[in-house]
């Protein structure tokens, strides 16, 4: 049996399940689309990086509210599947550990299949703005989108196994809203953050989507670190948790 | 309310009750939400070309803080209970009857959450019309309740239930209500358009029409109804 071939067939019940992959198209489609049409066409001044320094540009909304959308619709749809993924999981899985297969290979699988879902919403989403918005820098823009929905797949997980089903869902429904629609959009913080803003999981990504939407993103190395640091550690803390508890 | 249904909505309760986590985020959410949407939501309207100041954006921020906790309160509770529910009606107990047991406790957190959510904008802003504020919440956080109810008779599984529920508060929160401007026939189709609207009108001191409190609480009902009715013909497994 090779590493991807228990990812693998758990993804299965994925790929089976029409509905979900209809709403995996269906709900980035009008989420962005329709935050894209109902903005109104004024302009906004944020900062961006631009070549390592941050510099002020003038965009007009509709084009801004396009491109941090898509990082609120990914850290919200895969938040939802780290968490619901991990429910399940945390129930059947630990027949597969009680039937020889090591804690931490089970761990890595489900989190294998949030991250390969939380790379096909984004795919999807950044693939929606396209149709009404260009990024500067498509790649850093993807990368951006994919590390936020990662984090916040990942933090779903950990939210799945301490916190349970509905809590879970409380929070999952509310913290993405939160951190990455208010505290991280230029539309609504201007001029410089907070710094406890900063610390927040989506920080790092939608920073990355909002400079490679209108700067360069070149040399953005601390929104990246930051937003890589954030996967890595929720990461890290759902393979521990869920290892720890499929032993259990 | 016969005695096997109440029996039911105690130990419905009981199972709520049994990770306080959960109630505890059903008190922590809203303050949160409408503190942090407060400010923001202001802006943003100008954005999308509502006409939402500060304070009717904070009383927006209780509306759908209530709501979206109480839809997902009532979705999740009979989610999670599918199985030993099939169980009770193999045993004889009546699908409805089931039903309205997970409708009057969703139904005491659809109150719980609208209080919380009311509160905090009491502490924090001038209420004009506090007492008619607090009934939009709640009958917002009841509309949602219902569909909460109405979208587990159909949905099966976890995650397709909370994008359903993600779209629908989308489409009202922000086109829909008043903080995208949204009015017509269309826009007065969605759960929250009136409860949204009362509840800006109570906060502002703006006149608002007896009849939208009708439509929005008859909104609830059939929602209601139509999750009943379906329910009958459930069958036990």
């Amino acid at each position: 049996m090779t590493a991807l071939s228990l990812p693998i067939s758990l993804l299965a019940e994925y790929r089976r399940n029409l509905f979900l992959i209809l709403l995996l198209f269906i709900v980035p489609f009008v989420f962005i689309t329709v935050s894209y049409y109902i903005t109104a066409s004024i302009p906004l001044t944020f900062r961006v990086a631009q070549h390592g320094s941050l510099v002020s540009v003038v965009r007009p909304m509709p084009d801004v509210h396009a491109a941090v959308m898509v990082p609120i619709t990914t850290a919200t749809l895969a938040g939802l599947i780290g968490l619901f993924a991990m429910v399940e999981a945390a129930a059947s899985d630990s027949r597969l550990v009680v039937a020889g297969l090591p804690a931490r290979r089970v761990a890595l699988s489900r989190l294998t299949i949030i991250v390969i879902l939380s790379v096909v919403v984004s795919v999807v989403s950044v693939a929606v703005t396209l149709i009404n918005f260009r990024p500067a820098n498509l790649g850093a823009f993807l990368a951006g989108n994919v590390l936020a929905a990662v984090s916040y797949g990942f933090a779903g997980a950990c939210i799945a196994l301490v916190i349970g089903r509905l809590g879970g869902a409380y929070l999952m429904f509310f913290l993405p809203l939160i951190d990455i629609g208010i505290f991280q959009d230029p539309m609504f913080i201007s001029g410089e953050q907070a710094v406890w803003m900063k610390l927040l999981p989506g920080f790092g990504g939608t920073r990355l989507v909002i400079d490679a939407g209108f700067g360069s993103a070149t040399g953005d190395w601390a929104a990246l670190s930051a937003a890589g640091g954030w996967a890595l550690l929720l990461g890290a803390a759902a393979l521990l948790l869920f290892s720890r508890q499929s032993k259990g | 309310m016969s005695t096997r249904t109440a029996e039911l909505v105690r130990a419905t309760s009981r199972q709520y009750l049994r990770e306080p986590v959960n109630l505890f985020l059903l008190v922590l959410i809203p303050p949160v939400f409408v503190i942090a949407l407060s400010s923001a939501i202001g802006t943003f309207s100008d954005v999308i070309g509502g006409n939402v100041g500060v304070r009717a954006g904070t009383a927006l921020g209780a509306v759908w803080a209530a709501a979206l906790l109480a839809g997902l309160s009532s979705f999740f509770l009979l989610r999670t209970s599918v199985r030993a529910d099939g169980r009770l009606i193999i045993a004889g107990m009546a699908p409805r009857a089931v039903y309205a047991a997970y409708a009057v406790t969703a139904g005491f957190l659809a109150l719980l959450a609208a209080t919380v959510s009311f509160v905090m904008v009491l502490l924090t802003h001038d209420v004009n019309d506090p007492l008619t504020l607090w009934a939009a919440v709640f009958v917002a956080a009841l509309v949602y309740e219902a569909l909460g109810l109405l979208l587990a008779l159909f949905i099966q599984g976890d995650i397709e239930g909370s994008y359903v529920f993600f779209l629908a508060f989308m489409f009202d929160a922000f086109v829909a209500g008043p903080l995208g401007g949204g009015e017509g026939l269309i826009a007065n189709l969605f759960p929250l358009h009136f409860a949204s609207q009362i509840a800006v009108s109570a906060m502002v001191g703006a006149p608002y029409d007896l009849w939208w409190f009708v439509w929005s609480g008859g909104y609830a009902a059939v929602l209601l109804g139509v999750a009943l009715l379906l329910s009958s013909g459930r069958r036990g497994s």
